[in-house]
């Protein structure tokens, strides 16, 4: 714990302006990630997760989005304080991404192998070949069967697994110290979905890169993830290692979701799996008091009034709930 | 690829056949009796009866068009009734003018045209994105010959700049190569010439690619803000290029998709268009031959220079599926 | 998936449940370009209607005394004639304003001609499909591989150069869109269960097709009417101004342009309104027509 963080995030809030209001996505959030480590999100559908990352990667469309406040550090600089053409050298390059979509991710025009090799030529400045060649190192490392002949395949010849693999070697290529992965699984076979964590944890063993790993899937975060972020309507729920918010989890949101991941409720709910009713409310529209308390089963007369802090309280890491609170 | 391309051939020969055969009722079903229609009512009947025969009238109608589909794969389309010249040499004489300025005509709808489209794209909303999307809506709209004759009254008469019509001055000696004069005075050296063709084929050539020019334009900018919002472009954002790479390479490659059929369809337009461009410029090309041919009640020359025109925009289509097919690695070749 | 879930990023709009129609008719507003489409479209039908009301002048009328006077901004205008003369001493401000009633009816006649032929030959290549649709569909093709101007041409070049006939060849030369047009969407359609639901109730063929098919390509068809107008006031101005459409001294614009370019280098504006004219008609039905597709079928958006 001594150790500098790699990415440190402080009281981040990004905004969508729109015709409609301003949507709120993201909310003072803050966190950090060390080297080498895997740090989960999770929170339900537009909560913010995305937005966060992308804001890491200054990627938020402009307009109608912009980053309002916050601070964000990257290995000793100052993300915000970039301009275009520095940001520009830290994408694809030190930070790199993974998306939710494999089957559109890719370009379709274009060989995958050319599309790996494109990060390796502009950040590393090697030639065509040589980039080439590194890309078929990195489709072997990524577990596809045949890469020299698989870098000259298009995008539509391989299967959504395969692709999700070249989107991984592509995160790879100029061996970053992060990865950023944006539900790198949801939209793969469950088999799939397996192995391509666990080869995302391989290779984060030996390429010693950090992982920010955005899910809503909390047994993903069980598997992989040394420390774990909540998120709920843009703000931060509940923030722990992975251990302690697994055995003592305490925000009633979290605890919900802990209920529908099959086999890791707490022992009397263990039988049914839930969901937790109601939805995430409008960003636009957003309930006064706790962002939670139409569809929290704990909620008090206060709830509905004033918005919790996030603080340390009972237990052993922060927690934004009354419950917990004066 | 071959294989590809031959298939293609073979899917428009059965279009053309019927074409062939359209065309052929056409001239043979037409109330009233063509020889009589082609020289006039008070034709005396010795003069009717031979151009029956010479036109095969006087056969049965299947045997016309055997004889006319015979002579017509060994290439011979017939004399033109006006001229006695046989039809394939002057349509020789006058495509290579049709071709110059098709040429430069969709040379240009295709970079003015692709440039604003892209423009407005990567800055949609912008004032750039409404003047040239303005201009477009006017552009598709426009009766080219309106658009001529007013290009005619503001350059050549109020302000001289470019002369009024024609292919050439006529103290301008070109040795014929190719016909088309920019290329043969490119290659002779002679700038005189050059640019006396270029000065000549300014007005007819933007006349001819406003339509297209507009069409593309419009055609580009929504294929490319509908790639612009793909994910592939994010993660090409997500690599670290620069915005100029991933406009003009990720980007356009995907949204020319679209616009190469797009582009195949203004050869349509650019066929007709010009027959009106020709005819307003006084621009010695096939468009103004086929209307003389018209006006002369020349049906020999009608059907062959209708054949050909059709034969060039089905073969152009051919091209475009091929360019299709190229730039698209998700079609099988 | 529910609304407020998808709030942030959807319209209003979408939650609500409108009805189509006033839905579309939403669109047609938020669409400003459409609704000046919609404003031209209507001044010309207005011109077209009651022009003879409007026209200063006979469109006919000659006068010698009055030949080649400029419009009325310019020296040398003659009181009474605005936009000033022809060759002729005609008016050219009624003439234009006649004008509009002649390519009102060309829009009319030809697109009703394509309309109708491409309508059923569509439908019925569409519904009988087999040797029927094969035998159509080719005809179409084959129509489509000469440029329609040229096409149009030569429909024209034999049956001789007249309005009406220029009328009938601008009709048949678009008679493709329409067909194909409607034998997508009976095709589409044909294989959905109601359709075969109906069928097994024992509906008639022709009934199938009236009740139950053709209201589905209805929005389709509106769009490429209203554009099937600019098209065809656009030819027939070609055509006239290749002399192949109407006959001088009817005020067609296309044919006023013909008889007004060998004055280019005296009267502008002889030349100058027709074409004016031309463009703001064509104009009005491809807005009108761009508008209508994005409010009645967004999935045609191009
Ligand atoms: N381009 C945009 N314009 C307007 N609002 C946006 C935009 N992008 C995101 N938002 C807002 O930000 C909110 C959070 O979105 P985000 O994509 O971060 O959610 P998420 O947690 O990643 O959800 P998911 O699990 O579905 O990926 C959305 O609900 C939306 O309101
Ligand atoms: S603050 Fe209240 S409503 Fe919010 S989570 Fe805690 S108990 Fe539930
Ligand atoms: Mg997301």
């Amino acid at each position: 714990m001594t150790q500098q963080p790699l990415l440190t995030v402080d009281g981040l809030s990004t905004y969508f302006y729109t015709d409609r209001g301003v949507a709120k996505a993201v909310c003072d959030v803050s966190y950090d990630i060390n080297p080498g480590e895997t740090l989960g999100v999770v929170g339900e559908s537009g909560c913010g997760k995305s937005v966060t990352s992308l804001s890491v990667m200054r990627l938020i469309p402009e307009p109608p989005g912009k980053i309002v406040s916050g601070k964000i550090t990257f290995d000793g600089q100052d993300l915000l304080s970039l301009n275009e053409r520095q940001m520009r050298k830290i994408r694809g390059n030190k930070i790199s991404m993974i998306f939710q979509e494999p089957m559109t991710s890719l370009n379709p025009v274009f060989r995958v192998g050319d599309q790996i090799a494109e990060a390796i030529i502009l950040h590393e400045g090697l030639s065509h070949k040589a980039a080439l060649e590194r890309a078929v190192d990195l489709l072997k490392q990524v577990g596809i069967p045949s890469p020299e002949s698989r870098v000259y395949d298009y995008p539509h010849q391989m299967s959504g697994g395969m692709r999700q693999r070249v989107m991984i070697a592509m995160a790879l290529a100029c061996k970053p110290k992060l990865i950023i992965a944006d539900e790198p699984t949801t939209a793969l076979d469950v088999t799939i979905q397996a192995q391509i964590l666990e080869l995302m944890d391989k290779l984060r063993e030996e390429t010693g890169t950090a992982i920010q790993l955005i899910t809503h899937d909390l047994g993903v975060i069980a598997e992989t993830a040394q420390k774990v972020l909540v998120m709920y309507a843009g703000r931060v729920v509940e923030q722990a290692d992975v251990k302690d918010l697994f055995t003592n989890p305490m925000h009633p949101y979290t605890r919900g979701l802990m209920r529908s991941i099959p086999g890791l409720g707490e022992q009397e709910e263990r039988e049914r799996l839930e969901t937790i009713p109601g939805v995430v409310p409008s960003l636009l529209n957003l309930p006064k008091g706790c962002r939670f308390h139409d569809r929290c089963r704990h909620a008090m007369e206060r709830c509905a009034l004033e918005e919790p802090e996030l603080k340390i309280a009972d237990g052993k890491h922060p927690v934004r709930c009354w419950l917990y609170q004066e | 690829m071959l294989y590809f391309i031959l298939k293609k051939l073979a899917q428009v020969i059965p279009t053309l056949l019927g074409l062939s055969v359209l065309i052929f009722l056409m001239i043979h079903m037409v109330p009233g009796d063509p020889a009589e229609m082609m020289l006039g009512e008070r034709a005396n009947e010795n003069s009717l009866r031979e151009l029956r025969h010479q036109l095969g009238l006087d056969q049965p109608l299947y045997v016309q068009y055997g004889k006319f589909m015979g002579r017509l794969v060994q290439g011979d389309l017939g004399r033109a009734l006006r001229t006695n010249e046989k039809i394939t040499k002057e349509i020789k004489e006058h495509f290579p003018a049709t071709l110059e300025l098709s040429m430069v005509a969709i040379i240009i709808a295709i970079v003015l045209g692709m440039l604003a489209g892209i423009i407005s794209a990567t800055k949609q909303y912008s004032i750039f994105d409404y003047g040239s999307m303005l201009l477009s809506l006017v552009g598709v709209s426009m009766p080219i010959f309106w658009l001529g004759l007013v290009l005619m009254i503001i350059f050549s008469i109020k302000l001289a700049w470019l002369p009024l019509s024609g292919r050439l001055s006529y103290d301008i000696v070109l040795e014929p190569i190719t016909n088309l004069y920019l290329v043969d005075s490119l290659l002779q050296g002679n700038w005189a010439a050059f640019k006396d063709a270029l000065w000549h084929i300014i007005m007819p050539a933007i006349t001819l690619s406003t339509v297209p020019m507009a069409i593309i334009a419009r055609m580009t900018r929504s294929s490319m803000l509908e790639v612009l919002r793909q994910d592939y472009i994010r993660t090409a954002k997500a690599k670290g290029l620069a915005p100029r790479i991933i406009h003009y390479k990720h980007a356009l490659r995907n949204a020319l998709i679209p616009v190469v059929t797009i582009i195949g369809l203004q050869f349509s337009i650019l066929l007709g268009g010009a027959i009106l461009t020709e005819t307003i410029f006084a621009w010695p090309g096939i468009g103004s031959w086929l209307l003389n041919a018209v006006y002369a009640r020349d049906f020999n020359a009608v059907q062959g220079g209708t054949m050909l025109i059709a034969l060039v925009f089905v073969l152009i289509n051919v091209l475009v599926d091929i360019t299709y097919a190229w730039i698209n690695p998700r079609i099988k070749v | 998936m529910s609304c407020t879930q998808t709030a942030n990023t959807t319209t209003d709009a979408s939650c609500k449940s409108r009805s189509p129609l006033a839905e579309a008719l939403l669109r047609l507003h938020k669409n400003r370009t459409a609704l000046v489409g919609l404003i031209i479209v209507a001044v010309f039908a207005f011109l077209a209607i009651f022009g003879h009301w409007i026209a200063p002048h006979d469109p006919l009328e000659q006068s010698l005394y009055t030949k080649l006077k400029p419009p009325f901004w310019m020296p040398k205008a003659a009181d009474g004639f605005l936009l000033g003369t022809d060759d002729f001493g005609r008016d050219l401000l009624s003439r234009i304003i006649y004008g509009a009633r002649i390519s009102m009816l060309v829009g009319v006649v030809s697109v009703s001609i394509s309309l109708v032929i491409g309508t059923i030959s569509g439908a019925i290549a569409g519904f009988y499909r087999g040797w029927v649709d094969i035998l159509i569909m080719r005809v179409m093709d084959i129509l489509l591989a000469i440029p329609s101007i040229l096409l149009a041409i030569v429909i024209v070049a034999f049956l001789g150069p007249s309005l009406q006939n220029a009328m009938i060849a601008i009709g048949v030369v678009s008679i493709p869109r329409y067909a194909r047009i409607v034998r997508g969407s009976v095709l589409e359609e044909y294989s959905k269960d109601y359709v075969q639901a109906a069928r097994a109730l024992g509906a008639s063929d022709t009934r199938l097709i009236f009740l139950h098919i053709l209201p589905n390509c209805l929005a389709p068809l509106i769009v490429q009417t209203t554009l099937g107008f600019a098209s065809a006031i656009l030819e027939a101005a070609a055509l006239s101004f290749l002399g192949l459409g109407a006959q001088p001294p009817t005020p067609e614009w296309g044919a006023m342009l013909a008889g007004g370019r060998a004055l280019i280098l005296r009267a502008w504006w002889v030349v100058t309104f027709p074409g004016i004219m031309i463009l703001l008609a064509v104009l009005g039905f491809n807005l009108l027509g761009d508008g209508l597709r994005d409010a009645l079928d967004p999935r045609l958006r191009d």
